[in-house]
């Protein structure tokens, strides 16, 4: 009975807030609707229909789909995207720990360190990406001159189908360091200090207080850093339309590049939106992947 | 009462001041991709234009050929294009399919221009289907550019090669990688300098009909010639762009060059002691690739008569005498108009009349196909690519090459 009457009298009150809530969140739902569901509804759309441009929209059905199963630059692009994301991710996550680790302590110097490994990450990649490609090129750039003063001769990296990837991954790498290092230094702040005193009374070295401690404190960081940098991976684009234009031989073409290649040199817009559809669900499956994964409390 | 008639004529003249800005000024909007040393001179006459015809205004955008060639298409899909497009020749049909520029038949009767003034190659470059969409912008012809000192230096006569042979032997002689290359070509995103070496033996890419040349056995010839100089006696670093084969000639580093009339502004300034040259004959014929940028009306401004009469205007100015002597003389390009060739500062000229004299044998690189882009990334750069990397053979590539070809065509 009582809670009856509170009940009644609360709703009018709840609606209300709802209302004032929904008022609230209006803008930012417009600007979501706008432009992140409309153009998301209207790619589904237009992958069932032949829209290029030039012609009006027809309906054609799965075929795009099936295009796209039989498509062998398609598949390589995929190819090219995992080989890339595996390139990145694991190498990129240890180095940014590590570097972490070893600049959370109080030495002379840390700080200047921490900027110049965070540069790269406010700088423009277009603009970063330039500077490599010239530091590569082995006809005007630095690298080759400084390696050749000593003898050495450096191939083209970026016009070698076996070793453009590789540069790519490099620079990327490097590019993303620094962001992921700050991200571990915030995560190493937050492990409680008495564990380590504990761990030094109890005899541990170093690297068992790492393994034991740091390490597993520091998963929740971990989980961000590496679902971050899988979904970055998997839409890499900038450094690559940059230095390669997808290039030697399709070798450094991933799916982004293939999305932009139909989006503006052929104008097969559909198609482009249907490689874009089958990149939406792989990112959705791996991010829920991810967080099933890696989500188990800190012990 | 004193103050509110002031306020009224305050009004009254306000009104007219505006209706006049609004009813006496056509604006137009007006893109190009002429971002290099030529801006200027593009800037200048655009300014010009504007000064001398008060009731016109033209706002220009100037951004990068590539970016230029992305947006186009899609901001004309969205009604957002501009008026007045300078875009490649080759790039028409693609739009004229898409239907969003007007034909401009009347161009000849409505203005002062006359088809016969204006170099003939550039004219049918902008004519697809029997329609003319577009007047020149600018045209040009590749040439071939020679390092001077490279040639003394290697005990050649400081004169370019004028047959095949010749070429290659030259090649070979200033070569001594990686020091020096004797002719850099390009691989990829470049002006078409395979191409060229394909009609310079009797093949192509497309025939003139319309029928597959790439695959053809003067095609592979040219190719596999040139192929192997690359491959086998080194004449040219691999896998370079057209920028990047720029840059290495910029640097000293390469003796011979094929580019268009855009490079001689970087290439003087770089101090280089060069020349330009003739096209060296090919054992068929001589050939270069002559490009062309057109102005195209959009769809939209070829329907409103005002818009309309005001880009007429414009493009008469553009191609009056006084403005392509000024556009030859400061941007270092052929005059679109062929009856002021010999004007007498225009011969005076150090590259102007040389370019001139290159398009009497220049033809159109995949003009007149709304496939131009997908050929040159998707078929054409492909195959060269594959046989430069040494991943496939000249026959391989090209038969690949001809039927992707025949398949995009269908």
């Amino acid at each position: 009975m009582f809670i009856g009457k509170i009940r009644r009298k609360r709703q009018p009150i709840a609606r209300y807030n709802q209302q004032i809530a929904y008022l609230f969140l209006f803008p930012s739902l417009a600007v979501f609707i706008v432009f992140i569901i409309y153009p998301i509804g209207f790619s589904l759309w237009s992958t069932f229909t032949n829209w290029n441009l030039i012609q009006s929209a027809k309906y054609v059905g799965w075929a795009n789909y099936i295009r796209l199963c039989n498509d062998e630059r398609f598949w390589n692009a995929v190819y090219n995207t995992i080989v890339y994301t595996i390139g990145v991710v694991p190498v990129g996550t240890a180095l940014s720990l590590l570097l972490a680790v070893a600049l959370n302590q109080n030495i002379k110097g840390t700080k200047f360190f921490r900027t110049v490994i965070f540069l790269p990450v406010v700088a423009s990649t277009a603009i970063i990406a330039i500077v490599w490609t010239f530091l590569f090129d082995p006809q005007i750039g630095l690298f080759g001159y400084y390696l050749s003063k000593i003898g050495i001769t450096m191939g083209a990296w970026l016009r070698e189908p076996d070793r453009a990837m590789l540069a790519i991954i490099i620079v990327s790498i490097w590019k993303n360091v620094g962001f992921n290092m700050v991200i571990f230094l915030a995560g190493l702040q937050g492990i409680p200090y008495s564990l380590y005193e504990a761990a030094r009374v109890d005899g541990a070295n170093r690297l068992q207080m790492f393994r034991y401690i740091t390490l597993p404190q520091l998963r929740p960081t971990t989980v961000f850093v590496v679902v971050m940098s899988v979904l970055s991976s998997f839409q890499v684009f900038d450094q690559i339309y940059v230095m390669t234009r997808g290039g030697p031989l399709y070798r450094t073409e991933t799916l982004v590049q293939y999305i932009y290649h139909h989006g503006f040199t052929t104008f097969q817009m559909s198609y482009g939106a249907t490689v874009a559809m089958f990149l939406l669900v792989v990112i959705l499956a791996l991010t829920i992947l991810q967080l099933r994964l890696f989500d188990r409390p800190v012990d | 009462m004193r103050n509110r008639r002031l306020m009224l004529l305050m009004a009254v003249a306000l009104v007219f001041l505006l209706a006049g800005s609004a009813f006496a000024k056509v604006k137009l909007t007006f893109w190009n991709g002429f971002t290099g040393p030529d801006r200027p001179v593009v800037e200048a006459l655009v300014a010009q234009f504007n000064e001398e015809n008060p009731d016109i205004e033209i706002e220009m955008d100037i951004m990068p050929w590539d970016t230029f060639m992305q947006k186009l298409l899609p901001s004309y899909i969205v009604g957002q294009g501009p008026d007045i497009a300078g875009l490649g020749a080759e790039l028409l049909p693609r739009l004229v399919d898409a239907g969003v520029l007007a034909p401009i038949d009347d161009v000849f009767t409505e203005t002062n221009l006359t088809r016969e003034m204006l170099a003939p190659f550039a004219v049918d470059a902008a004519t697809y289907k029997g329609h003319l969409y577009g007047t020149p912008m600018s045209n040009y012809a590749l040439l071939m550019y020679y390092n001077i000192d490279h040639f003394t230096a290697a005990g050649l006569a400081p004169e370019a090669p004028t047959n095949w042979d010749e070429w290659l032997e030259a090649a070979i002689k200033l070569s001594n990688p990686p020091q020096q290359y004797g002719f850099v070509m390009p691989t990829k995103q470049a002006p078409a300098v395979w191409h060229l070496l394909m009609w310079s033996n009797g093949g192509g890419i497309l025939g003139d009909n319309g029928e597959v040349l790439i695959d053809s056995a003067e095609s592979k010839e040219a190719v596999k010639f040139w192929a192997d100089a690359v491959l086998k006696h080194e004449i040219s670093p691999i896998g370079l762009t057209g920028p990047e084969t720029d840059k290495v000639f910029q640097t000293g580093k390469a003796s011979m060059h094929i580019v268009g009339p855009w490079m001689t502004t970087g290439f003087t300034e770089a101090g280089l002691n060069y020349d330009v040259a003739p096209i060296p004959e090919g054992p068929v014929t001589r050939a270069t690739v002559g490009g062309v940028t057109s102005m195209a009306i959009s769809k939209q401004a070829g329907e409103d008569p005002v818009k309309r009469q005001a880009v007429y205007r414009f493009l008469e100015f553009w191609n009056s005498e006084e403005a392509q002597i000024k556009w030859a003389l400061g941007a270092n390009f052929p005059p679109n108009r062929i009856d002021i060739a010999d004007n007498p500062e225009i011969l005076a000229h150090p590259w102007v009349p040389k370019f001139t004299a290159g398009l009497a044998y220049a033809r159109g690189h995949l003009v007149g196909t709304p496939h131009a882009s997908e050929i040159e990334s998707d078929i054409y750069d492909t195959a060269i690519e594959y046989i430069l990397l040494g991943r496939k053979s000249v026959d391989d590539a090209l038969n690949e090459a001809g039927q992707k070809l025949r398949d995009l065509l269908k």
